[in-house]
């Protein structure tokens, strides 16, 4: 037999590695949410000016899934109220539309970028400084809930 | 003495003479236009005649009431907005701070950020949220009727909406937020970069998407024509 004759650092060190990386991969923030078929791609918090009093986040929504995801409500950890917003714009004029739900459609998803969709945060417990992670929660309509962290930059390819 | 025919023939070299001139006339005044046509502009909208400033009875993020001065000996670009604006105007702002930046040492040329929500936004609110942006932003700020003036002038839309007793209210501009409005209400408004020339006349507007290369070049051909 070969394996008595292996030192047993041979062994367990390869399956040490890949135990480490497999919970390090669990943890990454920011990332991947519970859902296997949801995904956040280049979540941000844009760092809002001192004296400005709101925070839009901002993500892309992957949905992988046969079935269309719809969220009903989030939340912010940083602060009191999250809301669901979109720029609207009526010829030079810009209007901010509140929705009450997003829906991702299967198997597509959806962008929250400048200009359009976004997270209102409202209410900070205290003003978000750059690297700042703040943990979003998205409820669905369909019971699940889950959660995001986002770091807090200046722009998206910061 | 002279003849019919001879004074006809006098009359014909006048008649001439006159469709030459005038021709000529026409040929260097439509020429000259040819060779020094209007600037073609990438975004800018000129007023077909500039129109000059009145009075304006506002004040700046240090709360000094504002001179005519301001307007004069360099051109300005006008944003109305607000603070507690998590979207557009953090956008907007980004881009004319940097358009400060690229167009550096032109010293001909100012920012000023009017707010139209004067119950949430305070001087010291507003200082430090124009300087975020760029040291040289001058926020402006008035009472409500005199933000709806001067936002008139201009021809910048705004209304604000609130949601009192789970019923939205759109308060016109001109008018004080309803008691029980809160903290948390929308500020709709133009996104139009208006323009102010060095004589401090209203001379034109930039449309929104903004670009920043194309501001820069549209404004040194204003700069230079």
């Amino acid at each position: 037999m070969l394996l008595p004759f292996l030192p047993v650092n041979t062994i367990f060190k390869p399956i040490a590695i890949m135990v480490i990386l497999f919970f390090s991969a669990l943890l990454c923030p920011g990332v991947a949410i519970a859902q296997a078929e949801l995904t956040v791609q280049n979540p941000w918090v844009k760092l809002a000016p001192p004296g400005a009093s709101v925070n839009a986040a901002y993500m892309n929504l992957r949905n992988d899934s046969p079935e269309e995801k719809i969220i009903v409500a989030v939340s912010a950890d940083c602060c009191t109220q999250v809301m669901m917003h979109q720029t609207r714009r009526e010829g030079d004029k810009v209007y901010m539309d509140h929705h009450d739900r997003l829906i991702i459609p299967a198997q597509s998803e959806l962008q929250l970028a400048p200009g359009g969709l976004h997270l209102m945060l409202l209410g900070a417990n205290a003003p978000l400084t750059l690297n700042d992670k703040v943990n979003i929660h998205f409820d669905f309509a369909d019971g699940t809930q889950h959660s995001v962290s986002i770091p807090v930059k200046k722009a998206a390819d910061d | 003495m002279i003849s019919v025919n001879a004074t006809r023939k006098l009359h014909h070299y006048w008649l001439y003479a006159m469709v030459i001139v005038v021709s000529l006339t026409l040929g260097i005044f439509v020429g000259a236009r040819q060779l020094s046509p209007e600037p073609v502009y990438n975004n800018a909208q000129l007023l077909p005649a500039p129109k000059m400033l009145p009075e304006f009875n506002l004040t700046n993020h240090y709360g000094e009431a504002i001179r005519s001065s301001l307007w004069r000996g360099r051109w300005s670009l006008v944003f109305f907005g607000f603070t507690s604006c998590p979207d557009i105007c953090p956008l907007e702002l980004q881009k004319l701070g940097k358009l400060l930046r690229v167009m550096q040492g032109n010293t001909g040329l100012q920012v000023v950020f009017i707010s139209v929500d004067p119950e949430r936004d305070t001087p010291t609110k507003l200082r430090d949220y124009v300087g975020f942006f760029h040291p040289d932003i001058v926020a402006l700020q008035g009472s409500n009727s005199e933000l709806a003036r001067t936002a008139q002038f201009f021809g910048a839309a705004y209304d604000r909406s609130v949601i009192i007793d789970s019923k939205l209210l759109r308060v016109p501009a001109g008018i004080d937020m309803p008691d029980g409005s809160g903290d948390v209400y929308q500020v709709n408004h133009s996104t139009r970069i208006f323009i102010v020339n060095p004589e401090g006349a209203y001379s034109g507007s930039f449309m929104p998407p903004f670009d920043v290369e194309q501001l820069e070049a549209d404004l040194n051909l204003m700069m230079t024509h």
